[in-house]
């Protein structure tokens, strides 16, 4: 295939992505008002699913312009696309097992602002890469990142759900009608229940994200930790998700408390993704990062 | 409902199976000692979780404020960052945060509090483990996520007999323990998650010692840095090794078509490197002169050319020593591939190009400088070379790396040619008068270049590679950490839990009751109810 036609496929897959994203979170919005409705939350997951499709292509396009074919992961663009993937993936697969239906507009939302924010860092592919980025360690630390930052996404949506209902549930609001056949709304404890399942999925691979990143350090550079900004801030993440876990062992601490950590964890998150770029760029903190900018 | 459409609603029930083991309470009568009191509080769950917090507030500066010694300075801390941050900075060590005597104290109280967990939380959780407590109650086993009851005509003896082998059918370890009227049964299967939380925390106090090994100094790490052209010997002193390059592999072209030519990035580069060990001279393979300077303020040199005669090059300030080197081996660096050698990892960390540039006047007379590009871009040297046109105006001059050109080769779409170009300046005694003149044609081995009455040109370009040398006796403490944390984590998350538990009582009336209820990870209720369904129908209870 010629360049004109894999940039051709890479803009396909970037509007692609974006409007399957939005009409997907439509169409499951759409059932607060057609709750009886079956047929548009399965039209909101195809959709959901072709955004992923779009996605790969993206990727699939970006690889083959090079001037060696090599994943595409070395840009903040390229990144911001496997992070909306594992959104996508960790929502569709935790919809298998919880009703997390009436949270896929807002989980869609985040997902949709972090492709946008990834846009806005858009870079043509790089005919070439600086030689520290030539590793197997790349791609493997990356993966980790889809599947800690994904779910880690998902897990803000469903902890600020929670938080919302235990405000609801101590006011003494009365619960939302049930028509037959509908699955009742989650309840705050079981909103907490589902945060912490989707967090203790997460972190471990949040911890491989370090540990690879670790790893690879070493090989490329013979230090394994430089408390480099971005370094710093991953493991500042890492802590306050491992606060998080400890506070579940804390009865008057489960509940409110850990949502709310829940939720500043992924606020945590989206700094060490693209605040530190801007640290570096304000306070002029210097940081071996630089090359995703 | 099929397993397929119907949801888990998860329960919020308390973590009977998951929870982390509780701790052993005094078994002393009364208060706590002082001590255990103490150790109490230690290894508390809050203390933890406030450590961790402050942990990740205290790392936060350090991304914030520039960590550089210049600011131990209260002057310039504060001319930087104003009269109320500046001295802070300057007093709290804000500028070195990590190797702060607060910060470390911070990790010290964290690693204790961690140490005290782990050793009051193992021995509960191996307990639970060897140990498990197998008696139980009828209401306790209808409290498990899946649970039924019911009477049978057989005796207990051959119901413990079917329950045993029908729960190792289905992988679960058997333990059962008899009571005056029947027995109890516990079937386990991933008993081990509960080790998961102690061997994380295990492994975290490992990537501590790793680090405190390799960066303390107390076991003999450093790093260092050399230069070694092409052909050139670099004796790392430390370790005692000779390493010579012998090759450079850089996709750099100089030379195209004698006037024109592309540098494009290096995709990669390698440097081909043989080892040596030190042997008295004439004894090894080959003989070089190794140089000291003779100031006793000066470093220890590193030399070095494969001498050829027997009288060693005359260099100012400096001894010679003739030493015989025997390979050891060869080797090719690349970045992400080092060489390890002698406990010392040798990596690739720059290259650069080093050549002598030539500046001669209408009279003949030549200046010369030798200049280093670093990474072929970006000179070392940053005073100028200065030359006298006929009319008296001096001129100095730099080489450097400009993209583009007339000369250039056609880029293609983000690749833009580089090569050195000469920057020339009016001098004004020692000082730079007005801006840099520029000069639009790259300055080439064939194509020197002509400012009014002097012609630059440029010598051979020699590559050279930057080594880094370093030895940290502590990594591999940490990356056995590493793989240690990733068991634990394996085992504390992924890893289910499952847990079926059987009552058997015999009834006076002749016959049992059997009660059996299941756990099979969080919420698994379909789970759970499969394995009790089966045991039921194994033991023939309707």
């Amino acid at each position: 295939m010629d360049h004109a036609t894999l940039h051709s496929i890479e803009m396909l897959g970037l509007r692609g992505a974006f409007a399957a994203l939005v009409i997907s979170a439509v169409l499951y919005g759409a059932t607060y008002y057609f709750r009886a409705s079956k047929a548009l939350p399965r039209a909101g997951a195809a959709f959901a699913v072709l955004s992923l499709v779009a996605l790969v292509a993206i990727l699939f396009a970006r690889a083959f312009q090079a001037d060696e074919v090599r994943i595409p992961l070395t840009s903040l663009f390229e990144f911001s696309v496997c992070f909306v993937m594992g959104i996508v993936l960790a929502f569709l697969v935790a919809s298998l097992k919880w009703n997390l239906r009436p949270l896929a507009p807002p989980i869609l939302v985040v997902a949709t602002a972090v492709y946008w924010l990834g846009l806005r860092g858009y870079q043509e592919v790089e005919p070439t890469i600086m030689a520290a980025l030539h590793s197997y360690w790349r791609n493997i630390h990356i993966l980790t990142a889809m599947l800690s930052y994904g779910p880690l996404a998902v897990a803000f949506v469903t902890g600020l759900m929670a938080l919302r209902q235990y405000r609801v549930e101590a006011a003494g609001k009365a619960p939302v009608p049930v028509s037959d056949g509908e699955e009742p709304p989650l309840t705050a404890d079981q909103l907490d229940e589902i945060t912490y399942r989707i967090i203790a999925f997460s972190f471990p691979w949040l911890t491989a994200l370090i540990v690879t990143g670790a790893i690879w350090a070493e090989s490329a550079w013979g230090t394994w930790w430089a408390w480099d900004p971005k370094e710093v801030w991953s493991m500042i993440t890492w802590i306050i998700y491992a606060a998080y876990l400890h506070t579940r062992l804390v009865r008057k601490w489960k509940g409110m408390t850990s949502s709310a950590v829940a939720v500043g964890g992924f606020a945590l998150v989206l700094f060490t993704w693209i605040g530190v770029n801007w640290i570096a760029k304000v306070f002029k903190v210097e940081g071996l990062h630089t090359y995703g900018q | 409902m099929s397993p397929r459409t119907e949801r888990q609603r998860p329960s919020a029930a308390p973590e009977a199976p998951d929870a982390e083991p509780a701790r052993e309470e005094a078994t002393t009568e009364g208060q706590p000692s002082f001590f255990q009191e103490t150790w109490n509080q230690l290894g508390a769950v809050k203390l933890a979780i406030t450590l961790l917090v402050l942990w990740a507030a205290f790392s936060v500066i350090g991304t914030l404020v520039p960590q550089e010694w210049k600011y131990s300075s209260v002057d310039i801390s504060t001319k930087q960052f104003g009269t109320f941050w500046g001295p802070l900075i300057a007093k709290l060590r804000f500028y070195n945060v990590y190797q702060s005597l607060w910060y470390r104290a911070l990790l010290i109280l964290l690693s204790l509090n961690i140490f005290v967990c782990t050793v009051d939380r193992t021995r509960t959780a191996l307990r639970r483990v060897r140990r498990p407590r197998v008696r139980t109650s009828v209401p306790a086993v209808m409290g498990m996520r899946a649970s039924a009851q019911s009477n049978a005509k057989a005796s207990s003896a051959e119901l413990v007999e079917t329950m045993r082998a029908s729960l190792r059918k289905r992988g679960y370890s058997v333990a059962r323990e008899p009571h005056e009227r029947g027995v109890d049964i516990l079937g386990r299967r991933g008993a081990v998650k509960v080790l998961g939380p102690m061997i994380v925390h295990i492994s975290i106090l490992l990537v501590f010692i790793g680090a405190i090994v390799g960066r303390s100094g107390l076991m003999g790490n450093y790093k260092d840095f050399a230069r070694i052209p092409v052909g050139g010997v670099h004796h790392e002193q430390r370790s005692d090794q000779y390493v010579e390059l012998t090759a450079f592999d850089v996709p750099f072209r100089l030379e195209a078509d004698g006037h024109s030519f592309g540098m494009t990035m290096p995709l990669d580069y390698t440097s081909d490197v043989t080892v040596y060990d030190p042997v008295p001279a004439g004894m090894g393979d080959r003989d070089v002169w190794l140089y000291r300077p003779v100031s006793i303020h000066s470093m220890e040199s590193d030399i070095v050319e494969p001498a050829e005669t027997e009288q060693a090059p005359a260099i100012p300030n400096m001894t010679a020593e003739r030493v015989g080197l025997r390979e050891r081996r060869k080797a090719s660096i690349r970045v992400n591939h080092p060489l390890v050698s002698k406990k010392v990892g040798l990596y690739q960390q720059t290259w650069g190009l080093v050549t002598d540039v030539v500046a001669t006047d209408a009279s003949g007379k030549e200046t010369k400088t030798t200049w280093m590009l670093e990474a072929g871009v970006s000179p070392l040297r940053s005073a100028f070379g200065t030359a006298t046109m006929a009319d008296g105006k001096q001129i100095g001059f730099s080489l450097d790396i400009a993209q583009g050109g007339d000369n250039a080769a056609t880029p293609t779409d983000n690749r833009v040619p580089m090569g050195p170009s000469l920057i020339l300046v009016t001098m004004d005694g020692s000082k730079q008068h007005g801006s840099p003149i520029e000069m639009d044609e790259w300055l080439t081995p064939s194509h020197p270049v002509k400012y009014g009455d002097i012609t630059f040109s440029i010598g051979e370009v020699t590559a050279y590679t930057g080594l880094d040398f370093k030895k940290d006796p502590g990594v591999w403490l940490v990356m056995v950490g590493f793989s240690v944390g990733a068991l634990g984590l394996i085992l504390g998350f992924y890893v289910p839990h499952r847990q079926v538990r059987v009552k058997i009582t015999e009834l006076k009336e002749g016959g049992s009751r059997v009660v059996i209820g299941a756990d099979a990870g969080r919420d698994n209720v379909e789970e759970a109810r499969k394995v009790v369904e089966g045991l039921r129908s194994d033991a023939g209870l309707k």
